[in-house]
């Protein structure tokens, strides 16, 4: 007895279906078509260049890297001390500090290095914020800036002079001298100093303004590149997405950071000198503090910064702030921070005040739309929303968290290279515009960074849920080219060169 | 003459561009290559054009087919056609898919009798309205011969999912069967 499925291959196989009328003709006409089709073939470039692209996409990220300071997203803990220490003698190429409008409403603010316009680029930075007693400025610090040094021994003390001993490669710097000094300028460069370099370059407060980076460094990924070419932009996306690419960063001073560390220096001996005080302060007005050490320049008196805090709301009619503005005054309008560490003493004991900055790695999510422009090419756009987040931790001043948002738009070409009823995979690259939704600051709105765009390189994993729609993992690499500077610190701004994954739903429109 | 020519000759004739012994090959095997086709495509349409490209492929790769008895270059067309099918199946987002929940097969299998009863044409219909994987798997198992792990490497799937498609196949072309008994009684 035969199995039924036996009979229908049976009844089947030898069956004829009848052939519609004109089949022939058809099969004519197809062949016809097919003979002359075969004469053009397709250029190999339909499928060479879009891999070539995506190949010379991700040659161009990994070779041509900026200068990153030294931020690799990973948290440090740094001694105060630790900031003022620098190795200056990249910044040869310095380029003129930009300003940054922040989202405060006080004046715009001015680069630092302005309260030292006849210095060089080059400068030593005072040990400033090192634990020392803050007190009044005396006529013997008269002109002088605290450098974080002081003479008299104190546990704080040996704790400097500890710092100062640092190994090999660290330089001691100074704060800003007096137009009429000059700072000494000591290169040491070496592993240790670059080291310390690095981990303390993302300093950032968020309101402060943001020197450029430097480009001073880039390094060979010959084979990685290699590596990258070969498999296209969005597969190495894929793989670097589980490396760290903190080693990647900068070892070498960027332009400007000097300056930075200066200011933030200062403003954590500021914060430290509240603190002794007993003065209380607000995020206010730290936020105006810092404003105030930026605008340094146009402020000439006691009363000058007076004005300046209360034109920020701040209440100035406490009589411990009183003694403050005139140790302000005494610290900025004569040089501030002196490049002679042994001019600046002071019996004040030294406070501990380290400092923590955290860029979290960016959320992403979109809605995207596809069509295909080839066979196995698809035109890929879309609505893409950033989160990044950072944590700006102080140990006295506590915790600041910042929050931007960002809308952008991508552009990309797609090749997808497997396809089935369940998944799609896909690299492609492109560009993307994108604008800052706005930013805020212990929930506080700090303004909006400025509009930017990107070069895309992206791999991909969509699993469909129907036909046209499904949803999409994208790990992709992305380098932010820098149109205009930046007003915000963010996981963006130290790495331009920026892994992410994406995440979304997918609308393919045939 | 061509229509006295057997396969291998009429293969070389082919090879040299004759187009009388293409329109001679297309004669001897479209309406065959149309029902495997009608077996492996969703519609009529679909499966007719599926006819066409394969017999054409056949044409372009002529060269490459091996006389290996009487036969062989059916089958060997049938292969292009079972290939070019499966390519497509795979490529596109497939249309149908099945929610049903799986139960217990109880139907019992139809006899001798009940399936002589049944045209050609109904069982390539109810073949062609199973969903792309039950389709592609039980043609490839059923009628065309290949086994679960041949099946498996073909369709990217394991030989045990084969095999659990197929039983779905079976179990859901017993119940169209089943279903035309029904009616028929009526």
């Amino acid at each position: 007895m035969k199995n039924w499925e036996d009979i229908i291959k049976d009844k089947l196989e030898g069956y004829e279906s009848p052939l519609p009328e004109g089949s022939l003709a058809e099969f004519h006409s197809r062949r016809d078509s097919a003979r002359s089709a075969a004469a053009k073939k397709r250029s190999p470039l339909v499928w060479i260049l879009p891999t070539a692209v995506a190949a010379g996409l991700a040659a161009f990220l990994f070779l041509r890297q900026p200068g990153t300071p030294g931020g690799d997203g990973q948290d440090s803990w740094q001694p105060s001390t630790m900031i003022a220490v620098a190795n200056t003698d990249t910044t040869d190429a310095a380029e003129p500090v930009q300003p940054v409008r922040t989202a405060q409403p006080a004046q715009p603010v001015q680069p630092v290095q302005q309260v030292q316009s006849s210095q060089p680029a080059q400068q030593l930075i005072a040990q400033a914020a090192t634990p020392k007693a803050a007190q009044p400025a005396t006529s013997d610090t008269q002109g002088t800036a605290s450098s974080g040094q002081t003479e008299k021994a104190d546990p704080a003390g040996q704790q400097q002079e500890a710092v100062q001993a640092e190994p090999t490669g660290q330089t001691e710097t100074t704060g800003p001298a007096e137009p009429a000094n000059q700072p000494q300028v000591t290169n040491q460069p070496g592993p240790a100093d670059n080291q310390d370099v690095r981990t303390t370059t993302t300093f950032d407060f968020p309101t402060v303004e943001l020197q450029k980076v430097g480009r001073d460094a880039s390094y060979n990924y010959a084979a990685l590149a290699t590596a990258g070419s070969a498999l296209g932009a969005g597969l190495l996306a894929t793989l670097a997405t589980n490396i760290n690419f903190g080693w990647l960063a900068s070892n070498t001073e960027p332009d400007g950071a000097s300056e930075m560390r200066y200011a933030h220096a200062e403003f954590l001996k500021f914060l430290n000198y509240l603190d002794l005080h007993g003065i209380e302060y607000t995020p206010e007005f730290e936020y105006a503090l810092i404003a105030l050490m930026h605008n340094s320049a146009a402020i000439s008196s006691s009363a000058d910064i007076i004005g300046f805090f209360e034109d920020r709301g701040i209440d100035t009619s406490d009589p411990s702030f009183a003694e403050y503005i005139d140790y302000l005054a005494s610290n900025m309008f004569h040089g501030g921070s002196t490049n002679n560490p042994k001019k600046d003493q002071t019996d004040e004991p030294q406070v501990d005040n380290r400092q923590k900055i955290t860029h979290h790695m960016p959320i992403k999510a979109a809605l995207s739309v596809r069509t295909p422009v080839a066979e196995k090419l698809y035109l890929t756009t879309g609505l893409e929303y950033s989160r990044y987040v950072s944590t700006y931790t102080y140990s006295l001043s506590g915790n600041h968290k910042q929050v931007a948002n960002y809308l952008g738009i991508p552009l990309r070409m797609d090749w997808t290279f497997v396809s089935n009823r369940w998944l799609d995979l896909y690299v492609g690259g492109g560009v993307e515009a994108e604008w800052c939704l706005g930013a805020t600051m212990d929930g506080q709105s700090i303004g909006k960074d400025k509009f930017s765009m990107s070069l895309l390189g992206a791999g991909g994993l969509q699993l469909n849920v129907t036909k046209n729609i499904g949803i999409y993992v994208e790990p992709e690499v992305s380098w932010k080219m820098t149109l205009e500077d930046p007003v915000l610190a963010t996981y963006r701004t130290e790495h331009p060169l920026m892994f992410a994954v994406a995440t979304g739903i997918r609308l393919t429109i045939d | 003459m061509y229509k006295e020519l057997d396969e291998q000759e009429l293969a070389r004739y082919c090879v040299k561009g004759d187009r009388l012994a293409e329109d001679e090959l297309y004669r001897r095997y479209a309406a065959r290559v149309l029902t495997l086709c009608r077996r492996y495509a969703d519609n009529t349409d679909d499966a007719k054009d599926l006819m066409q490209d394969a017999i054409i492929r056949a044409l372009d790769k002529i060269s490459t087919f091996t006389y290996s008895g009487k036969g062989s270059l059916y089958a060997w067309i049938s292969r292009i056609a079972i290939n070019m099918a499966l390519n497509q199946i795979k490529r596109q987002r497939w249309k149908t898919v099945s929610l049903d929940v799986w139960q217990r097969d109880n139907i019992p299998e139809p006899g001798e009798d009940v399936m002589a009863a049944i045209p050609q044409e109904l069982l390539l219909e109810w073949i062609s309205k199973l969903p792309d994987v039950r389709k592609a798997v039980f043609n490839l198992y059923c009628i065309d011969g290949y086994s679960h792990k041949q099946i498996g490497e073909m369709l990217g799937i394991s030989e045990k999912g084969s095999a659990g498609v197929l039983a779905k196949a079976r179990k859901q072309l017993k119940e169209s069967i089943r279903s035309y008994l029904k009616e028929k009684e009526r």
